[in-house]
């Protein structure tokens, strides 16, 4: 084994875990599916997709036993040399390339549907399988993922020697077939999808024109041929009689072609897909993915984001991730963890180059200290540096809330949003939304900045723990989000928070949000609760107003200006499900507070000009407060006071929004309204 | 609400944002105690709570935190916080009422002020109490399916010479 100080067996050894552990599961993943991945149609007979399909379960059965050994291999040898370097016993080599086993010939065969075929054809197995191929196509990512992440290193825990070389060649090789494998086992699930839809829809046409020759007197066989009853051609006339038989003959003809063009058309691409017995889908890296390729899917609906991730191997979703955190953290439509790892790649970006750049200022401002005084420029010249130093300083602090903030949630923290320019965006969520089966999203008011993050997350974590205690079945089927994806209004700085420009906005940016949410969720059953809070209420009304409304089962409100609405049945959802809270003493939703704010014994000291102004802008109001009983809304009870504690821990206040959360409308103590069934 | 009220709400929240232990208190009248022994005392009422629920029960998937109080501005204080813990209580579904209502009686016994009690009609129901000492709450709630009960516990507002420091709060594993 080739000389080498710097060797780090403990992390080959960890490697060499996370090879065993991807490719492990790359074997059983479709061990466990392999039967479902077949399409076994018992009426047809006849369909070459059938065919295809189950050729293409042959050769992937084969690729996947190669692949098995292949990383065992490997693992072996990064596992041995672990120990080899730990005993300090350099001699041994990594193998060479193993003897990959071939597999079975796929079969490729123009259709030969008949009529009786096509009618007697089921979709179901065609739909079985393609959602087997689909979940296959889903496990082969998250085993490349967990490959690349887990050798990613390798580099660094064996940098030097031939031995070294040749496993880093072995880790790549490895890497690009397990990453080249997704797309193709995904479009076979495409493929196979497309035929059963296709069936069903030829299927139905074809007994539509059965039904009509039927209707005229005709008769068709089971291979499809037309014929008239002799007493058609003596009663009527035998021209029209020739004519609708050769009218339908052709009908039929022309429907048994589509159906044939379509099977044949499915089990050739089926074919395309398969592995080459040898190389199976090679070790070609995929084509990097452009800055301008993400950028444009920034301005995309989610749903064609999601369906650009899917066509990315798991080598380029890594790619983009690395080379593009800032724009791939931003993209409604990104599973939950795909985002949550660029985001703190982004934040880890920015910290870096911020220390980097204050150690910079440190040292410029040490060289000047201790260099000759240089007058008044150089006086300047300490002074813009110093303040320079400072500034970047505060950054640094501001960022490492953000990272201190996520350290604390641990598993929990997932970092769905991050932007450090200006004010500063910041999406954060307690548990997974992808997996749990019931997520709020939060949206906070005036004034939130990113430096904010310790107390709001203090709420929407307040949040996802009564909700996730209320739910016995699973741990962690709760999370909730603070979402600040949008830049709130500042007060008393300017009169944004007035008017409608930011809410309309962030409303804009909380519907996308919304949807991505749903796209990317894993499946079984799922409810999102948008709650607002303050200004906040005002962005989830306008999320709600626009458009096919916000894609949500029930709107939270607590301290609401108003919904730039007078009622919830505007809000495009059944108004049972819009739930308002007030605080006595929360001047911003309790009619109550007016007078004594009006009174006006805590305005006295503000700079009158401040309230004049601002109150030229009375016009741009946000509408009822929607608590009050002609919104038509719930109005859910609360116990605490003031307008920041809708939130607190051992409030009946939180917890009547944990039982919206969770679904438990009849145990949300309501002030009026009633609960939806 | 007319936009008038707005404009002067928001003009006396930032005028009212000063630092409290966010129950309206001056942050020097808060009570002094260590955030670890705050911890303990959440998890003394829980074990309590727990024994009154089934003598002998188990506390399930706990977690403690100790965050930040907040102002009435929605400020944060480096220093006054408070302890929390939620946990699960296993109770079989036909004992979930007859339970709550021995809880309230013990607790009205004990001079605990009940802030919430609810019973619902598939049998299960919620309880509220603080107690009268050091103004801990209670929250008792049945879960879904009622198997067992949600129990969350929190202390009022205490200061702490230590800082927040979130990575450093003391806080179970996550559930």
């Amino acid at each position: 084994m080739g000389g080498c100080l710097e060797v780090d067996p403990e992390r080959l050894r960890a490697i060499a875990g996370s090879v065993d552990e991807a490719v492990g599961k790359f074997q059983r993943g479709y061990a466990s599916r392999s039967v479902r991945l077949a399409p076994v149609d018992g009426r047809d007979g006849g369909w070459a997709t059938g065919v295809a399909a189950r050729s293409a379960t042959t050769r992937w059965d084969a690729l996947v036993r190669r692949l098995d050994s292949a990383g065992a291999y490997f693992g072996g040898v990064l596992s041995t040399a672990a120990a080899e370097f730990e005993a300090e016993d350099r001699e041994a080599a990594p193998g060479h390339r193993g003897d990959y086993g071939a597999g079975s010939q796929g079969g490729r065969r123009l259709s030969e549907l008949t009529l009786h075929q096509l009618l007697s054809c089921d979709p179901a197995p065609y739909v079985e399988a393609a959602a087997a191929w689909e979940e296959w196509a889903e496990e082969v990512d998250t085993m490349a993922e967990v490959y690349i992440r887990g050798v990613r290193d390798l580099g660094d825990a064996w940098p030097d020697g031939d031995a070294a070389e040749a496993a880093r060649w072995r880790a790549a090789a490895l890497r690009d077939e397990l990453s080249n494998a997704y797309q193709p086992a995904q479009q076979i699930g495409w493929a196979l999808r497309q035929l059963a839809d296709g069936m069903v829809q030829i299927r139905d046409y074809t007994e539509t024109i059965l039904a009509g020759a039927r209707a005229c007197g005709l008769e068709v066989d089971e291979a499809g041929a037309v014929t008239a009853p002799l007493d058609m051609y003596r009663s009527g006339s035998p021209e029209e009689a020739a004519r609708l038989v050769d009218g339908y003959a052709n009908d039929l003809n022309s429907v048994l072609e589509r159906a044939r063009g379509l099977d044949d058309q499915i089990a050739q691409w089926i074919a395309a897909m398969m592995p080459d017995p040898v190389l199976g889908f090679g070790t070609a890296a995929s084509r990097p993915i452009s800055r301008s390729e993400v950028e444009l899917q920034r301005r995309l609906p989610p749903w064609v984001v999601q369906a650009w991730w899917h066509t990315l191997t798991p080598m380029q979703q890594e790619q983009v991730i690395h080379d593009f955190p800032e724009l791939v953290g931003w993209l409604d439509g990104v599973p939950a963890d795909d985002r949550n790892t660029a985001n703190r790649l982004h934040l880890d970006n920015d910290l870096s180059a911020l220390n980097q750049r204050a150690e910079d200022l440190r040292q410029r401002v040490a060289d000047l200290q201790d260099g000759p005084s240089g007058g008044l420029s150089g006086n300047n010249a300490y002074r813009m540096l110093h303040d320079e130093l400072a500034s970047v300083e505060a950054d640094i602090a501001r960022l490492d809330k953000v990272k201190s903030t996520l350290n604390g949630l641990g598993a929990k923290g997932f970092l769905l949003g991050y932007d450090a320019a200006g004010d500063g965006k910041l999406i954060l969520a307690v548990g997974n939304p992808d997996t749990a089966a019931h997520t709020a999203v939060w949206v906070p008011g005036t004034n939130t900045e990113l430096e904010d993050i310790h107390s709001n997350t203090e709420r929407v974590k307040n949040l996802q723990q009564d909700a996730d205690t209320l739910t016995q079945e699973a741990v962690g089927d709760v999370a909730t989000i603070m979402w600040l994806g949008y830049d709130a209004p500042e007060f008393p700085d300017n009169t944004s928070v007035v008017t409608y420009g930011r809410s309309e906005e962030g409303g804009a940016a909380l519907d996308s949000f919304v949807d991505g949410l749903r796209l990317t969720h894993e499946g079984g059953e799922y409810s999102v609760t948008a709650i607002g809070h303050s200004y906040g209420t005002a962005v989830v009304a306008e999320a709600a107003l626009r458009g096919d409304g916000l894609a949500v089962n029930d709107i939270v409100v607590a301290g609401s200006p108003g919904m730039h609405t007078d009622n919830a049945a505007n809000l495009n959802i059944e108004p049972r499900h819009v739930w308002a809270g007030s605080a006595p003493g929360d001047p911003f939703s309790d009619p109550n507070e007016y007078p004594a704010v009006v009174a006006g014994e805590a305005v006295g000291g503000v700079g009158g000009g401040v309230v004049t102004g601002l109150t030229l802008a009375f016009d741009h109001g946000h509408g009822i407060s929607p608590h009050q009983p002609e919104f038509g809304a719930n109005q859910f009870h609360v116990d605490t006071s003031g307008h920041s504690d809708y939130w607190k821990q051992g409030s009946e206040s939180l917890l009547n929004q944990a039982y919206i959360v969770v679904g438990k409308y009849d145990k949300v103590t309501l002030d009026h309204g009633s609960p939806p069934p | 609400m007319s936009p008038s009220r707005i404009i002067l709400c928001f003009v006396v929240l930032t005028l009212a944002s000063g630092c409290t232990g966010g129950s309206g208190k001056d942050v020097e009248s808060v009570k002094k105690v260590p955030r670890a022994e705050a911890i303990g005392m959440v998890n003394d009422y829980a074990a309590r709570t727990a024994g009154l629920i089934t003598p002998g029960s188990k506390l399930e998937n706990p977690a403690t935190s100790a965050p930040p109080c907040e102002g009435r501005g929605g400020e944060l204080s480096e220093t006054v916080y408070y302890a929390a813990g939620h946990y699960q209580v296993a109770v079989p579904a036909d004992r979930h009422l007859p339970t709550l209502r021995r809880l309230r009686e013990h607790w009205q016994q004990e001079g605990y002020r009940i802030k919430r009690d609810r019973e619902f009609p598939d049998g299960t129901g919620d309880l509220i109490v603080q107690s009268p000492a050091d103004e801990f709450d209670i929250t008792v709630a049945s879960t879904d399916p009622p198997t067992a009960f949600a129990l969350s516990i929190s202390s009022p507002c205490y200061q702490s010479d230590e800082p927040y420091q979130p990575a450093a709060t003391p806080t179970s594993s996550p559930r």
